[in-house]
């Protein structure tokens, strides 16, 4: 056998925080594509809101569509009518079969709805007044939001009519009709305070009537263009990357614009010069509009199927723009939230849950500020948000990297992960590396994790004779802990320890293959160092000449198989454990979320003492997923599935069927694991024939408790183990410190465990024997005098 | 046992309270549905805060 001494080796730095990391975690929030604009929204220069727009249609609130068309859109029937369909260009339903008919349903809005201009309830009145020269679509649709706005509006055109300014200011046919714009003509000429003069042409500045004048170049004389252009101190306002010229005379301000022939652009030109007016006659100053988000996302989408309607607003029927309206994709990414309880139950955006995360971790918080600990202390760690997420935002991260910064700070609740912290500590003193005797080299390294052999030591036992015969006695077994509780809990430097501890035992046996029979354990031992070879004990079985149970005494019952989360970064556990079943001629059905979507039983994260009602949450949902009883290949979801009531079998129940005694009704506590432990560590030195260095006495419990199940049931929930009990009654009997209900032999006393003060009530049976009546406890300490 | 004011410490945070104690072993005692209101309820909002 060879040894190799190694130095405690520092080379492991997987998950150490450092503010670059915590930088990098927060950061994602820029990546988020949630609250993003879609495609549709994002083409259009008026950037109208149609996928609401089209929400509400769908929902038949044909009404509330149409007050937010008319209010984005300014000139409903014009954009209805002239616009060349920029959102229909860009609209992804366009992939799968035709591109939804938005102007279609704007005209259907236009056409059911009626003038909608009069149900504005308040219209502020203000003093100013406004002269716009050119009656385009430009200058109407500034008119009409700076009507809305309150101002007073003069409108003067050199043509006789509106309907022939506007013509003149856009390419279109001789043909073509413009009538629908005396409905929106109508909306101005709604207000008391408007009024227009056609047919002028040339007329001076009359300065002093107004606080502000817009030349809108298509509409009015060359000659008031060159008065304005010879004007010096000009100001230029940036609309949309040009540049306007604007001057301040007398109070009075000043725009020159050219809009484009294009009526749409025209009517968003007009949308920001009333911007530019509107913060003009209230503060005095020049503002450039907010520049349009041009940033066009990809929306991941599935289309679904809905009959291509034949509607044409024309004659169209309300069911049939309902219809067109349903065939909207609604384009929006909320992956992580459909996919994630959590993320789910708190009905915010991630970049929301970010920035609350950031200001939770403030060290200077305000009395108002309200640490959000249970969602940050509520997250599984099970990766399923960054799978999910087209950015691949990692909220995980987010959430571990709080955890760390507030172990850090000493702001983390030491009741939180006090007892897995405690447990681990417990298993890493006591658990050895094992090598069978005389072996000379050892090819591979067996790492059940803690989880299994507390669940049942049979599963280690058995799996591991099957090794040693599998592979002639050239495996070694490692009892130790992975690490996952104290990268859980945000303590990085535990999590070193147990790193370091393992590449050590790894090299000095000259770098083994590890076999692993945890998801998580792989997960986290992959990255201890890349260079260590990992596979799992269903890949081996699946591969190898292992001997199938009879078939009598295989499932061939009907049960569904739930994937572990951490399943999901090795796609060749999930195929050779589906393997497995079916050679046994299982009969098994797939959940709704497996393979790439396995999602995490509750356990992940150590949730439970943080944030109690998601952990409730969660493992109700996933045990609900299917009414058939679950098979899985990790021993804590199955054990959290039996305790919550689903029946459920660990993978190895069937593979070894001299464990499946126990049928569907064994839920190990956590009393049950530490003592399962204990007996796989002998039953492996019994293996293996080997005594270890650390000599570890069997723990025998020095006095006998007899705990009803309604109080075993309490203690699991509070975490509370016999060993705890048991402290607290010989610490009371020792000192004769307890308390008595009025000599009713019931007896009552308490003591500090870990980070939680333990109350035990008690009835004395005989010497060394206990009735435990209650068991009880809180994380608030009893300061003693 | 006697009525005493006891003191509780928490995340940083002492606060006191009456409950009976016993004159000699300083032993207190609290009932388990004080412990499951008033106590868990000033636990939840102190690691909120």
């Amino acid at each position: 056998m060879t040894r190799k001494s190694s130095k405690r080796s520092s080379e492991y730095h997987g998950s150490s925080y450092t503010l670059e990391d915590g930088a990098r975690a927060f950061g994602q929030k820029t990546r988020c594509i949630h609250d993003a604009l879609p495609p549709c929204t994002v083409a259009c220069p008026l950037e109208i809101p149609v996928r609401s727009i089209l929400l509400k249609t769908s929902k038949g609130n044909v009404e509330s569509a149409a007050i937010e068309y008319f209010e984005k859109s300014v000139l409903p029937s014009s954009v209805a009518n002239l616009c060349n369909g920029f959102c229909e260009k860009k609209c992804l339903r366009g992939e799968c079969d035709e591109s939804i008919r938005v102007n279609e349903i704007e005209r259907f809005l236009c056409k059911v709805s009626g003038n909608l201009a009069g149900k504005r309830t308040f219209i502020p009145k203000r003093k100013q007044r406004i002269r716009i020269d050119g009656a385009n679509f430009t200058g109407l649709s500034c008119g009409l939001i700076l009507l809305r706005k309150g101002y007073r509006i003069d409108l003067f055109d050199p043509d006789l009519d509106v309907l022939s300014a506007c013509r003149r200011s856009i390419d279109l046919d001789k043909e073509s009709s413009l009538d629908f714009l005396y409905e929106d003509y109508s909306l101005l000429q709604f207000f008391d305070s408007f009024s227009s003069k056609f047919g002028v042409d040339g007329i001076q500045c009359e300065n002093e009537a107004y606080d502000a004048r817009v030349f809108v170049v298509s509409g009015i004389s060359s000659l008031e263009i060159l008065e304005l252009d010879n004007k010096i101190d000009t100001v230029p306002v940036v609309i949309e990357e040009d540049e306007y010229k604007c001057f301040i005379q007398n109070d009075v301000l000043f725009i020159r614009c050219e809009p484009s022939r294009n009526p749409i652009e025209q009517i968003a030109l007009g949308k920001a010069l009333s911007s530019i007016i509107d913060q003009y006659a209230k503060n005095k100053i020049l503002v450039s509009p907010k520049q349009k988000n041009k940033e066009t996302v990809r929306f991941p989408y599935t289309p679904h199927k809905i009959e291509y309607a034949d509607f044409i607003a024309k004659d169209g029927t309300f069911a049939q723009a309902v219809s067109e309206a349903n065939r909207c994709l609604q384009c929006s990414c909320d992956k992580c939230m459909t996919s994630c309880t959590l993320m789910r139950e708190g009905r915010l955006s991630p970049p929301t849950y970010i920035v609350e995360a950031q200001q939770s971790l403030k060290t200077q918080r305000r009395l108002h500020d309200k640490l959000n600990i249970r969602r940050i202390c509520g997250c599984n760690q099970c990766g399923l948000c960054k799978t999910v997420c087209p950015e691949g935002v990692d909220m995980g991260e987010v959430y571990l990297r709080s955890r760390q910064i507030m172990q850090s700070t000493g702001e983390m609740p030491e009741a939180f992960y006090d007892y897995w912290l405690r447990d681990l500590s417990e298993n890493e003193s006591h658990a050895f590396v094992g090598v069978p005797p005389l072996t000379e080299d050892v090819d591979y390294i067996f790492f059940p994790g803690c989880h299994l052999g507390s669940s049942n030591p049979d599963y280690v036992l058995q799996s591991y004779r099957y090794l040693l015969q599998q592979f002639d006695h050239k495996v070694a077994i490692d009892l130790h802990c992975c690490g996952a509780p104290a990268i859980w809990a945000g303590q990085v430097q535990t999590e070193t320890t147990i790193a370091e501890r393992f590449l050590e035992t790894w090299k000095s046996l000259d770098s083994p293959k590890v076999i692993t029979s945890c998801s998580s354990c792989r997960k986290y031992i992959s990255n201890f160092s890349e260079k260590i070879q990992l596979i799992s004990l269903w890949e081996v079985m699946d591969s190898s000449s292992f001997k199938m149970p009879d078939k009598q005494k295989a499932c061939d019952r009907s049960i569904a198989l739930f994937d572990p989360c951490s399943s999901r970064s090795f796609p060749q556990e999930q195929i050779a454990v589906r393997s497995l079943l079916r050679k046994m001629n299982c009969d098994f059905s797939e959940l709704d979320c497996h393979g790439e979507l396995a999602q995490c039983c509750g356990f992940g994260g150590l949730i439970y003492p943080g944030n109690p009602a998601i952990f409730n949450k969660i493992l109700r949902e996933r045990s609900e997923q299917s009414r058939l009883p679950y098979v899985t290949y990790c021993a804590n979801c199955n054990d959290l599935f039996l305790w919550s009531g689903k029946k459920s079998k660990h993978i190895l129940d069937y593979l070894f069927p001299s464990l499946d005694e126990m049928k569907y009704v064994h839920a190990t506590d956590i009393s049950d694991h530490r003592r399962n432990r204990q007996l796989l560590r002998i039953a492996i030195k019994e293996e293996l024939s080997h005594v270890t260095n650390s000599e570890e006495p069997m723990v025998t419990e020095s006095v006998d408790l007899q705990i009803p199940q309604d109080v075993r049931e309490k203690m699991m929930m509070q975490l509370i183990l016999d060993q705890d009990v048991e402290c607290v009654i010989t610490e009371a009997e020792k000192q004769g410190r307890k308390a008595s209900y009025q000599d009713s032999g019931v007896f009552i006393s308490y003591l500090s465990i870990g980070a939680t003060t333990v109350w035990v009530e008690y009835s004395i049976i005989c010497d060394n024997t206990y009735q435990v009546n209650n068991v009880y406890s809180h994380r608030m300490k009893i300061v003693e005098p | 046992m006697e009525p005493e004011e006891i003191r509780f410490e928490y995340l940083g945070n002492t606060f006191t309270h009456v409950f009976p104690q016993c004159p000699q072993c300083k032993l207190v005692f609290i009932p388990e549905d004080i412990v499951d209101s008033k106590i868990r309820e000033v636990e939840m909002l102190l690691e909120e805060k």
